[in-house]
């Protein structure tokens, strides 16, 4: 680590946090993009980062995608703030909407994973506490949920119908409105 | 998706409308479970957005009940019928015909019909065009004024309660004993329908405090009421029915406990005799109590500590005149369900913005500046109480006006309503 260097190369090496991953893979990041993360933040503030932050719960694969997705979102965030100063309005709004486009651009290409993927995208970023990734990835499998019939949707999850013919009956009494 | 901790999985759910919701339910256990447990459908429902669609008008004279409604919102949300295809009666050689029937109650978006010839309860949702035919109930049914409970925010289930007999004056007759009585009894005995059992029974409400009053009051009183049109009287609110008894109190049924309170009108006994009309409904904080003579009164029922009883909302004289100039001017954009309408609907698409939407609240001022030396009297038509904003909806020969109580003000939102007789909503 570079934490021996002088003047501006000390500030930004203060800013650096390493990752480390289940598998024991290091990622070093801003402390921007990795304040996204509430549990990483809370860490940074309780100053308990030093040596790097191990991520049990994340292995390599899963971890350089959230960084991914965190510097971008990060980046995002800065230029929001620091543009607001220097443009006139009508620039900035324009600014804005080229940011909110490009962003959206990103997420929707970020979301072609599969299936494996996304659940583990979805529980990193429970665990990791990072809002944007948790709802951006459970809105996609909402998405993919919706106006399924239950069996296409036991088809597309693999899941077996458990429920008794009893069950299932009381099932329908009781939604009747939602299956006519 | 078995991958997924219950807390996440309740995430995804909870970004699923209430269909896709209603078909996750019946995938397999857990996911049932984590909907069940967390009661995310009856949440999803609680929440939706409130919306008035339109209006059920009954008739006394013509054999079904009209929806009034706005053309320009027919285009969102699902398409409500006003009409009743499945109450049908067949003849010889397969001829049918549709049965007279009426809208007999109402309840967060659930209709409450009867079949008047054959007097049969029929369940419907105008929306999803779901229906069915309730079993009868025993013992005699006719005549029994029934209500619908239905609260999604707390059960899928609905329950119909149906009001047992009210005294009458051959039953009291030469018999001072039950003349003496209290009226309503200590014990009074309802029939409960619960979509839950799919069957009817006997429901007791004991009553806590002082009764209305004896039979004999109450036979008394009836007399001079006869001819008042057979009004929708109810309202539920909280888990609690209030009916409306004649405008002089108003019974209110906690359906947990099953015990009745007698709660006094806002108006007295003069007042009733003295020819005001009086409704009782739901809107949007509670429960309201309206009364109409030449003036509109309403109150709103409150209960906040030791403070229990009706807190005026509203009281304006009801200058219909200036209703009939403005209507002479711009017509509503609502519409009534049948084909004479449908002229005056080409009119109306050209005056439209100038009308009142149920949602926006635009506001046309019908209520002042006009001469009141020019006022005739004219018999105003309570249509209803908005279920989610204090406003009420009156009708004067065929204009509707939506009446909005904090300002006092009015709009005329439709008209072109036939000059039938108006019964209830």
């Amino acid at each position: 680590m570079a934490s021996a260097g002088s003047g501006d190369e000390k500030a930004a090496a203060a800013a650096m946090i390493t990752l480390i991953s289940s598998d024991n893979e290091k990622f070093e990041v801003t402390e921007a993009t990795a304040t996204l993360s509430q549990t990483i933040r809370h860490m940074i503030e309780d100053g308990c980062t030093d040596g790097g932050v191990p991520l049990p719960n994340v292995t390599s694969k899963i971890l350089a995608r959230v960084i991914e997705y965190c510097k971008k979102h990060a980046t995002a965030a800065a230029g929001e703030e620091g543009s607001s100063s220097s443009f006139s309005d009508a620039a900035f709004l324009e600014v804005d909407r080229a940011f909110l486009e490009e962003l959206e651009e990103f997420d929707d290409a970020f979301l072609e994973v599969d299936r494996a993927t996304l659940f583990d995208l979805i529980l990193a970023a429970n665990y990791l506490d990072i809002k944007g990734l948790l709802n951006l990835t459970c809105q996609k499998v909402a998405d993919s949920v919706k106006g399924k019939t239950p069996e296409q949707i036991r088809e597309m999850y693999n899941i077996v119908n458990d429920l008794t013919p009893e069950e299932e009956a009381e099932i329908r009494r009781e939604t009747q409105w939602a299956f006519e | 998706m078995t991958a997924l901790p219950d807390d996440l999985l309740a995430n995804v759910f909870g970004r699923l409308p209430a269909r896709s919701l209603a078909a996750s339910r019946y995938v397999c256990k857990a996911w049932r479970d984590v909907v069940d447990e967390r009661r995310l459908l009856l949440r999803l429902r609680h929440l939706l957005p409130h919306s008035l669609r339109g209006l059920f008008i009954n008739y006394q004279d013509y054999h079904k009940p009209h929806f009034f409604s706005r053309p320009a919102l027919a285009a969102a949300g699902p398409r409500i019928k006003g009409k009743v295809d499945f109450i049908v009666r067949k003849g010889p050689r397969g001829f049918t015909w549709t049965g007279w029937h009426e809208v007999a109650d109402h309840c967060n978006g659930l209709l409450l019909y009867r079949d008047t010839d054959v007097n049969v309860l029929y369940m419907r949702n105008p929306a999803t065009q779901w229906w069915a035919r309730l079993p009868p109930c025993p013992g005699k049914s006719g005549g029994r004024r029934a209500f619908l409970v239905f609260d999604p925010a707390v059960s899928p289930h609905y329950k119909v309660l149906l009001a047992p007999h009210e005294p009458n004056e051959q039953e009291a007759e030469d018999k001072d004993a039950f003349r003496l009585m209290e009226w309503p009894p200590l014990a009074w005995t309802w029939h409960e329908f619960s979509s839950r059992t799919g069957s009817w029974e006997e429901k007791v409400f004991v009553r806590e405090g002082k009764a209305a009053g004896t039979v004999g009051d109450f036979l008394l009183k009836e007399l001079r009421l006869s001819v008042v049109p057979r009004w929708r009287y109810g309202a539920y609110w909280q888990g609690e029915l209030y009916i409306h008894c004649r405008g002089e109190y108003v019974s209110r049924l906690s359906l947990l406990d099953g015990t009745y309170q007698v709660i006094k009108s806002p108006i007295d006994l003069a007042e009733c005799k003295n020819n005001v009309r009086t409704f009782l409904g739901r809107s949007e904080k509670g429960v309201y109590f309206a009364a109409i003579d030449a003036r509109l009164r309403v109150w709103k029922f409150t209960e906040s500590g030791d403070q229990t009883g009706w807190v005026s909302k509203h009281h304006s004289n009801l200058k219909t005149y200036s209703w009939w100039l403005h209507e002479q001017k711009y017509d509503g954009p609502w519409t009534l369900d049948i084909n004479s309408s449908k002229k005056r609907n080409q009119q109306v698409s050209l005056k439209q913005d100038v009308c009142w939407n149920s949602d926006d609240d635009d506001i046309i001022d019908v209520s002042d500046d006009e001469d009141d030396s020019c006022d005739t009297y004219a018999y105003v038509t309570f249509l209803g109480f908005h279920p989610y904003k204090e406003v009420i909806f009156l009708c004067r020969e065929g204009t509707a006006v939506a009446w909005i109580l904090e300002q006092l003000k009015g709009s005329i939102f439709g008209s072109g309503i036939p000059s039938r007789y108006l019964q209830s909503w």
